[in-house]
């Protein structure tokens, strides 16, 4: 689901900020830059607001974080709601013991990576990132967390592509976003 | 006719007997107390001269800039000294927070995991700070308190640990955030600044409307060890022609203590390294 666009103003403020840069990283994509949404700081600070005033009482004790945009949304949220922040991290670079999960790109395989012990069994666990195009990211991060014994209550996202299907391939699991982009 | 003295910092006057100090219609006499760039004091002898061995000249970024003149005036040594010592304080515990309950908590949240990435590096990790929800949020309560109400207009952080400590901080203190990336991860229009690392060298880039001319930025990252990537990160914010006040850090390495600035820029830092058990590797 989506939030609705009549129901909060602050919504549209958000859409407003977001940049869409033609051709990036290739010929034919119009990639969503939330780094102009960063710099208002009313703006960022009503999409951190939005996600809170959902999360706040639903019990989740931990927050997965998609590096490196997902940190962006995911550390604020965790530190209002009072929840742990975990990173979920490309191959190499969280340097305890981890699990991984491979995931498809549209050419080629990515992996995802997150510390054993991080979460423990049972806990209720949110998944953050900037955006949400096929979802595989988000489905290899969903797959790293229930593996731990996490109970996946929601992935959230700033912006969806609805066109590439992504919230089909989450298996069921709820999607919340704020922005659709076409 | 006058000697136009000019006094270097690398060579030793005791080589050069022919431009004895006390001769030189320029040379005062030094007062006792010359601090030099190596932020220590040195023996009279030399201190005319304001020369030092530096002991980190491969990291000048590091330094502070060296005296090569000698104070013409009490209170400006008094001034000069005044200065140093407030310099000295870039710990958190000697800045204020001596005692603090909360660095203790955040010190001991920080896992230490010998050998990562490679043989000999004790790394510092954070994560397990992030999963105590009341010490990450101390982290971030300490650097708002400090900033709050330094008029700070722009918080930049550092790819990718920078992103989690970074914009918590923007957020309360009404700041923007600016994340500072590794090559064409930003779509815009970008400049770039490129640093030394041990084997080889890095770059670090930001969008060139990130920020205004006069903004006042702080820089955070997890933790600083040699300073390179916040130099680079500096340089990229004064391109931009904003004014860097201040960079902090959670954690900073034993290259970064003892000296005072970084680049000229005051850095504040929260917690020392932990050491490592001694049963641990």
């Amino acid at each position: 689901m989506s939030a609705c666009k009549e129901d909060d103003p602050r919504i549209h403020g958000i859409k407003s900020k977001i940049r869409v840069v033609p051709d990036f990283p290739k010929t034919g994509i119009m990639f969503q830059d939330i780094t102009t949404l960063l710099l208002e700081p009313k703006s960022f600070k009503d999409t951190i607001d939005l996600f809170v005033e959902r999360y706040k009482e639903k019990n989740i004790s931990v927050v997965a974080g998609i590096e490196a945009r997902g940190f962006i949304f995911g550390s604020p949220i965790a530190l209002a709601i009072g929840a742990k922040f975990v990173p979920l991290r490309k191959p190499g670079k969280l340097p305890a013991d981890v699990i991984k999960q491979d995931y498809t790109l549209e050419y080629g395989n990515d992996c995802l990576e997150m510390h054993v012990g991080a979460v423990e069994s049972g806990e209720r666990a949110l998944v953050v990132d900037d955006l949400i195009a096929t979802g595989g990211t988000l489905c290899a991060a969903m797959s790293l967390l229930e593996r731990a014994g996490a109970e996946v209550v929601e992935c959230a996202c700033v912006i969806e592509l609805p066109d590439l299907k992504g919230r089909e391939r989450l298996q069921g699991k709820p999607l919340y976003v704020l922005v659709e982009s076409h | 006719m006058p000697v136009a003295l000019v006094w270097p910092t690398e060579i030793c006057y005791l080589k050069s007997p022919l431009y004895p100090p006390s001769l030189s219609p320029h040379w005062k006499k030094p007062e006792k107390n010359i601090y030099t760039s190596c932020g220590g004091k040195q023996s009279t002898a030399l201190l005319g001269l304001g020369i030092c061995k530096p002991k980190h000249t491969s990291r000048l970024d590091l330094e502070t800039p060296a005296r090569t003149q000698p104070f013409s005036t009490e209170r400006e040594r008094k001034k000069f000294s005044k200065r140093k010592k407030t310099e000295k304080k870039m710990f958190a515990a000697e800045n204020g927070l001596k005692d603090d309950p909360r660095l203790q908590a955040i010190s001991d949240a920080i896992r230490v995991i010998p050998h990562f990435p490679k043989p000999g590096i004790m790394f510092q990790d954070i994560t397990t700070l992030l999963l105590k929800p009341k010490a990450f949020k101390d982290t971030v309560d300490i650097f708002v308190d400090r900033y709050r109400d330094m008029g700070i207009s722009v918080v930049a952080g550092i790819e990718a640990r920078g992103f989690i400590f970074g914009p918590p901080i923007a957020l309360a203190l009404g700041a923007k955030f600016v994340p500072l990336r590794k090559p064409r991860k930003l779509p815009g229009k970008v400049i770039s600044e490129a640093y030394v690392l041990e084997y080889g060298t890095d770059c670090l880039e930001m969008h060139v409307d990130a920020v205004q001319p006069g903004e006042r930025a702080v820089i955070i990252d997890d933790l600083v060890a040699t300073g390179g990537t916040l130099s680079a990160a500096t340089r990229l914010l004064e391109r931009m022609e904003a004014e860097v006040v201040e960079c902090a850090c959670v954690i900073g390495l034993p290259e970064v203590k003892g000296q005072h600035r970084l680049n000229g820029k005051p850095l504040y830092i929260l917690v020392e390294p932990r050491p490592v058990e001694a049963d641990c590797c």
